[in-house]
């Protein structure tokens, strides 16, 4: 029987549907609907600067299929520029004749240049003057001359003006001139407000409006806000340069001026868009009519305005569920610790970074990093730690995609006061969450790791649902510290017992494991796998499921994102896909082996994707703390159980919403993991209390 | 060890560099730490073209020099970390050139070892590795086999004490090397590894019938990836894997190309180079024995050495491989059909006097090992011809292989058998005189004394038992008990008792 698979990139889109879906939701509150519409917009983005490009690349060369899904590329791309321009009438139909007019009544409006009323139009002609003004430079489009420069996704106007005094304008009087607008502008201009109200404009109308002032002895005949996005995955020529810094600050150079993959336009300036695509050189597969604002992304801050409350999400915070009075050291050495993130603080894995920096028994300390920011504390606990002398080995992923600029920065700063920063393992992206902290106590020397399924970011730490083991077994941390020897480059690759490699051994091992429960179901041993993970497209791994469910395995997975599986054929009829999109992005990666009686729970930075498992330094770990175990199990489980915010994907890969079936409560899991997290807080603080007091007493 | 309680051993073999950080329990014990390894191809171009080339040494220079920094996270100074060199190195005609390079840009000073030593180093990791089943392992014969990329060393245990050790020239990279040239080809097949191994195998079942042997304890890099490939952990120092499973991987990778072991197992390519060689070899070495697990220890000589560095050694683990080594001695005399008990009696004279003067000679307990050994293997030299016996004996010594004792203590027991009759050293013996000065006064003192020991059997009737020293002012009175006169005795004193005179000032008198 042939096996069936979906399509990678309109799966991929689907999600994004099940993003706008949350946006569409009235349920929802209005500035956090706002906020979900803006990422649906933000991954677009991204999507055309890696997936479109690379689309657009496998045409070039040959317009082979890639992997197992149905299409060649020149069908994915025609596919996806069909589905895109849908999703796009969508999103402005619900921010134009939904969105805005229900703020509005609220008290929120964006004020058209129309609208304004003299107040606000003497506001936004002062401000051009005393702040704008000097700031923005024009450039004309000439002809036989490169296109001025645009920064990559940025926001633009372009005019088409003429010469004031001339009698009988001919086409060659006509000038285009580009602007650029400074994203550190911010995109919405707060105007005179009546009482009770806020009134914004945006920063391209306040423009606009005085542009005249740009163009002295011309008039504006159109305007119009474009902006173009490139190709931004351009690999690293890893054997060409010495020098990886400098290699990869040659690509953030280069980026700016890789191939356009897209060109949105706003109204239907014709002569004037038609000018730019001339002097662009793009054809009309590129160009996309925006009936709206442009870059809808920036509609994320209206989301963080001050006031408003009742029309955002209340506010949940996370918790710290190791209390400051415990001794965090000791905690771990006695047992394993689980956090789950964002319900739990990530604050104990920065708090036990902070205080090796200083402690005058910790040797050394190694750390995988792949997002961060340079303000964070971790980062700059680092660099104390450096600077108190111990060894401090960071090995920092350049290529997480957009993050570079940021990473160059704090990298070097951490190499100028006495650390090792290692950049990247050769042609492999290092994905694997690890923090290793050596050492020495009173009985030998003992190792403290911390294992996520997370970045060691802080912001995104509050917006992901991750999982961070702390652990000091010495099962598990000498094989940690072998990884690290094998990925700093201090020595070969060792085989390990507990942790699982990629791209070693991981592949090798989900194979295996699901292979092993395919054997055994059919033997007539009752399987199940359970497994939540972000995207699934590996067509071994995906092969192997199908093999595992014709031989009956019970297989439930819940894949927030590409899911290449189909679920429901004959050939996986034991196979069950849903999808959580909730205020929290679902990241945590767990796996759930059970075979007769015995069960394996493995957490992974990993996808079960091709780039993950072959072409990353990924680590997979079990947990093998029995309290902890179930604590993961009772996780992962209750994942399939929601029915507000998750969709359940079919044989004919349309996702469905789920809802409460009659008489049974709606049962929506982030809620559910917060309530418990905030039970969980009320004990722990009343301990840390008491604690704090019987310490002051002493 | 360093002032933070860790030590630090690296191990510079044909096809790897092990490093090894360990600390110290309360009793002295190591425990590993940390251990890293990286593979090079120094055997390659040992075997080859007898020399080290410069792409090795560039790789092994940038090994060590990350070792370095690696040491830096534990405080470790190159200076304080101990470094041995084996085969490669020891044949490699430009060693010295070699190790000052090394030592010049990196601090590492590497020493090379011999292949006695290795087999000793073996043997210490082994004891402390396998120690939970030792007691159990005693109880039968045993095999204890490291095939290496170029030399394998090979322990025949009889019931926990050494029958017969040998160190010889078979390595895994070697074979492949030796055959690329002869047949234009590296792709060894099973007939190969037999025919290099034929004469060994002979030999070693002469010395114990591998039909008898039960235990096969898999030493090594190589064990070590089978160990990982196989799984089955039983411990966290040593995993216990099936014969079928070792059989049929032997069998697969005859099949494999190196690229496909590094697909199939996630090795690296150099660590797999030679794996299969390695496992036909001891597939071959074991046929025909009674084995059906083979036990393989995580650590290598690097922990054998590190038993050795902590504060205190194990009295038990020290006295065990004394009676290895006293065991592997006896074996030697054995091959040489030696008069046992004459020789067991001379030793256990010779032993009396040692620890009785101990305050006029001033030795310790190495030196005693020493005399102990030279003891048991005086007369061995009679196998050749009874006249200039201690000069024959002198030979097989040097050439032997006994357990435990580096070549510099070989001499030293080759010059006791030398000594222990006829001329006392003089400058024109160049076997003497090549000695470092303190071995020369060690060779003096204890030949002496085994010359009075064996004085005292003279008769080779042991009729002299419970040897009493009383010592005077310038006078040593040997109270011994007897039931015939022992006049052959008194008369071979008068003359063999004459070097311990000259040397400890002292008179004999037998009383």
């Amino acid at each position: 029987m042939k096996y069936e698979y979906f399509d990678r990139e309109l799966s991929w889109i689907a999600f994004n549907q099940r993003v706008l879906s949350e946006a569409q939701n009235q349920t929802v509150p209005l500035l956090e609907r706002v906020k979900f519409l803006a990422i649906t917009a933000s991954n677009f983005d991204e999507f055309f600067m890696v997936r479109v490009a690379s689309l657009r690349r496998a045409i070039i060369s040959g317009d082979r299929k890639i992997g197992p899904g149905p299409y060649v590329p020149s069908q994915q791309l025609r596919l996806v520029h069909q589905q895109y321009k849908g999703f796009l009438q969508e999103q402005y139909q619900l921010l134009n004749h939904l969105l805005l007019p229900s703020l509005r009544e609220r008290g929120l409006s964006i004020v058209k240049i129309e609208e304004w009323n003299s107040q606000q139009k003497r506001h936004c002609e002062e401000l051009f003057n005393r702040e704008l003004f000097s700031v923005l430079a024009p450039v004309k489009v000439e002809d036989n001359r490169p296109f001025p420069f645009t920064g990559n996704l940025r926001l633009n106007l372009a005019f088409l003006i003429y010469p004031d005094q001339v009698a009988d304008v001919t086409t060659e009087d006509f000038r285009i001139i580009t602007l650029e607008i400074p994203p550190y502008l911010g995109r919405f201009v707060p105007l005179p407000s009546p009482e009770g109200c806020q009134d914004l404009a945006l920063i391209e109308d306040v423009i606009a409006a005085q542009a005249h002032q740009l163009f002295p002895g011309y008039q504006i005949q159109q305007s119009l806000s474009f902006r173009i996005t490139r190709d931004a995955d351009i690999p690293v020529d890893e054997e060409g340069e010495e020098d990886y810094v400098e290699a990869m600050e040659k690509i953030l150079q280069n980026r700016l001026h890789s191939f356009r993959v897209r060109f949105e336009v706003s109204e239907d300036r014709y002569e004037l868009k038609r000018r730019l695509m001339e002097a662009l050189d793009v054809d009309n597969d590129t160009v996309f009519d925006i009936p709206g604002p442009l870059n809808l992304k920036d509609f994320m801050s209206l989301g963080f305005l001050p006031g408003f409350e009742t029309e955002k999400y209340p506010l949940w915070n996370s918790f710290r569920s190791i209390p400051i009075s415990e001794d965090i050291w000791e905690l771990i050495k006695r047992e394993d610790q689980l956090l789950f993130h964002p319900y739990e603080s990530f604050s104990p894995v920065v708090r036990l970074l902070t205080e090796a920096a200083i402690d005058p028994n910790v040797l050394s300390i190694r750390m995988t990093l792949y997002r961060t920011s340079g303000e964070s504390p971790i980062v700059k606990a680092l660099a104390k730690a450096a600077q108190e002398g111990k060894q401090v080995i960071v090995l920092v992923e350049l290529k997480a995609r957009f993050d570079e600029e940021q990473n160059l920065g704090w990298a070097q700063t951490l190499e100028k006061v006495g650390g090792i920063v290692i950049y990247g393992v050769e042609g492999l992206k290092v994905h694997s969450k690890a923090l290793m902290i050596v050492r020495r106590e009173p009985d030998g020397i003992r190792r403290y790791v911390h294992l996520g399924t997370g970045n060691y970011h802080d912001k995104t730490a509050k917006l992901y649902t991750d999982l961070s083991l702390l652990t000091a077994r010495p099962d598990l941390t000498q094989e940690v510290a072998h990884f690290f020897n094998a990925i700093t480059g201090y020595s070969a690759v060792t085989p390990l017992g507990h942790l699982v490699m990629a791209p070693n051994h991981m592949k090798k091992k989900i194979l295996t494991l699901i292979e092993g429960a395919t054997r055994q179901a059919a033997m007539g041993i009752p399987v199940r796998i359970l497994a939540k993970m972000n995207s699934l497209a590996d067509e071994d791994v995906i092969k192997a499921l199908y093999g595992a469910s014709e031989a009956g395995v019970q297989i439930k997975l819940n894949v927030r994102g590409i899911c290449m599986l189909v679920p429901g054929k004959e050939f996986s009829v034991n196979i069950s896909v849903v999808s959580i999109v909730d205020r929290f992005l679902e990241h945590s990666r767990i796996f759930y082996f059970r075979v007769g009686d015995r069960e394996d729970v493995y957490l992974s930075s990993a996808d079960w994707m091709y780039r993950n498992l072959e072409r990353r330094v990924e680590l997979m770990f079990p947990i093998l703390q029995k309290n902890l175990k179930d604590r993961v199990i009772s996780i992962l489980k209750a994942g399939f159980e929601d029915n507000v915010k998750s969709h359940r994907l079919g044989p004919d890969g349309v996702y469905t919403r789920r809802t409460p079936e009659k008489g049974v409560s709606p049962f929506r899991l982030q809620q559910l993991f917060y309530e418990e997290a905030q039970k969980n807080r009320e004990m722990v603080e009343g301990q840390d209390k008491t604690a704090l007091i019987a310490r002051k007493k002493q | 060890m360093n002032s933070k309680g860790l030590a630090c051993v690296i191990n510079c073999t044909s096809n790897f560099i092990r490093l090894v950080v360990a600390e110290f329990d309360s009793e002295g014990k190591p425990r590993v730490v940390d251990s890293v390894i990286n593979y090079h191809s120094l055997g390659r171009d040992v075997f080859t073209y007898g020399i080290v080339r410069r792409k090795a040494l560039l790789a092994a220079l940038r090994i060590f020099t990350q070792y370095k920094e690696f040491l830096e996270g534990y405080g470790i100074t190159p200076q304080e970390s101990k470094v041995i060199g084996t085969s490669a190195l020891r044949e490699a005609r430009n060693r010295d050139a070699f190790i000052d390079r090394i030592e010049v840009r990196t601090g590492f000073r590497i020493n090379v070892i011999d292949g006695m030593e290795e087999n000793r180093l073996m043997y210490m990791m082994v004891q402390h590795s396998l120690a939970p089943v030792i007691p159990q392992i005693q109880k039968y014969n045993a095999m204890i086999v490291e095939v290496g990329g170029g030399s394998t060393e090979v322990m025949l245990l009889r019931r926990g004490l050494i029958n017969a050790i040998h160190s010889v020239s078979f390595g895994a990279i070697r074979l492949e090397e030796d055959y690329k040239e002869f047949i234009g080809s590296s792709l060894i097949d099973e007939a190969a590894v037999r025919q290099s191994l034929n004469t060994v195998k002979e030999l070693l079942d002469h010395e114990m019938k591998t039909s008898s042997v039960r235990y096969f304890i898999a030493v090594g890099n190589y064990a070590r990836l089978v160990a990982g490939i196989l799984g089955g952990q039983e411990s966290d120092v040593y995993t216990v894997v099936t014969r079928d499973d070792w059989e049929k991987l032997a069998q697969d990778s005859k099949k494999m190309r190196p690229e496909d072991c590094v697909l199939k197992w996630g090795l690296p390519m150099a660590a797999v180079e030679g794996l299969g060689n390695a496992l036909m070899a001891c597939s071959f070495l074991m046929e025909d024995s009674l084995v059906e697990e083979i036990h393989i220890p995580w650590g290598g000589h690097s922990e054998g050495i590190l038993m050795e560095m902590g504060p205190g050694i194990d009295p038990a683990v020290q006295e065990r491989f004394t009676s290895q080594v006293r065991a592997s001695a006896i074996s030697l005399g054995k091959k040489y059909h030696f008069d046992q008990n004459h020789a067991k009696h001379v030793t256990e004279l010779a032993l009396a006097l040692f620890d009785q003067l101990s305050l006029d000679h001033g030795m310790g307990e190495r030196a005693r090992l020493l005399l102990e050994v030279a003891s048991l293997l005086h007369d061995i030299g009679t196998f050749i011809k009874p006249s200039g016996h201690h000069k024959h004996g002198m030979y097989l010594v040097e050439n032997a292989e006994i357990f435990g004792l580096d070549p510099r203590e070989i001499k030293i027991v080759a010059n006791l058998v030398r000594y222990h009759r006829k001329t006392s050293p003089n400058p024109t013996h160049i076997n003497y005189t090549v000695l470092p000065r303190e071995d020369r006064l060690m060779v003096l003192k204890l030949a002496s004394l085994l010359r009075v020991a064996d004085a005292l059997d003279r008769s080779h009737s042991q009729k002299i038992r419970n040897l009493k020293v009383q010592r005077k002012e310038d006078e040593v009175r040997l109270h011994t008990q007897w039931e015939v006169d022992p006049i052959s005795e008194r008369f071979s004193l008068s003359t063999k008792g004459r070097m311990f005179e000259e040397i400890y000032g002292l008179k004999l008198t037998l009383l």
